[in-house]
């Protein structure tokens, strides 16, 4: 399983990605929008776990960009929120998100069981 | 769900680290805006950096950091979509918050818990209810 997390706080950033290593996943992370979108292109995950507020290109930004490159069906998306983001969450969602996860409320069997309902190609239910 | 006592004890100088470093970017950016220099780059900024710190103190279990900073968030929102004006009266305010936080931190560094801000919350509410 590849997973892509695109994220530009550091400390979110190293967390999960050490988390999602721990249990043999393979994980590479960029720090903006920009490179986020570059590194979808090499090294075409699986899923991405994408964060909204970001310097260079937000996540919204990302997902228009994914869309115009007629990635979204095939790559799902889920979005790195916190409380509070609930109209970016939904705007990310009409952009072509399939679900979000609180990334400041860690539980790692919830953020797996969702990961897995996407790759199996179903619909991320919310927190 | 917070984080485990191992994961906040692995994770703890990693968090001081990069909130230090959000708490500069408040301070830079807010003494540039105090200027009248770089007004909507710095407020994109002050939105970024108050956002991630307080994401990162919640998931830390730092309350009183964590409502700080998402008080500051919601300022400066409210300032980046022209709702609100960071005016002289102001940014003293923010200015005191930001120090506040860079002193609760090195509190935390030291003993693990956090310095009393509620007095500074409290005020910084009262800019949020104002601004909504």
């Amino acid at each position: 399983m590849k997973i892509l997390l695109i994220e530009d706080d550091t400390f979110f950033r190293e967390f999960y990605a050490t988390k999602l290593r721990e249990k043999a996943i393979e994980v590479v992370t960029a720090p903006d929008g920009e490179a986020g979108l570059l590194t979808i292109q090499t090294f075409m995950p699986d899923l991405v776990l994408l964060d909204i507020i970001m310097p260079k290109k937000n996540g919204f930004e990302v997902l228009e960009e994914m869309g115009q490159l007629q990635l979204l069906p095939r790559l799902p998306v889920l979005i790195f929120s916190t409380l509070g983001q609930e109209k970016d969450v939904e705007k990310a969602r009409l952009l072509g998100a399939r679900g979000y996860v609180n990334k400041s409320f860690f539980d790692f069997d919830k953020l797996y069981g969702r990961i897995l309902l996407l790759l199996n190609g179903q619909q991320a239910t919310p927190n | 769900m917070p984080l485990s006592q191992d994961d906040q004890k692995k994770y703890k100088a990693l968090y001081l680290q990069t909130a230090r470093q959000y708490v500069k970017e408040l301070q830079d950016n807010l003494t540039l805006v105090n200027t009248g220099k770089e007004a909507e780059e710095s407020l994109a900024s002050l939105h970024r950096a108050a956002h991630s710190l307080g994401s990162q103190s919640t998931m830390m279990g730092y309350v009183q950091m964590s409502t700080a900073s998402s008080h500051l968030e919601k300022i400066f929102l409210a300032a980046k979509e022209k709702r609100k004006e960071l005016t002289h009266e102001i940014l003293p305010l923010l200015i005191k918050a930001a120090n506040e936080m860079e002193a609760c931190m090195e509190i935390i560094d030291q003993d693990s818990k956090e310095s009393d801000l509620s007095q500074t919350i409290q005020e910084l509410q009262t800019l949020v209810d104002t601004a909504a």
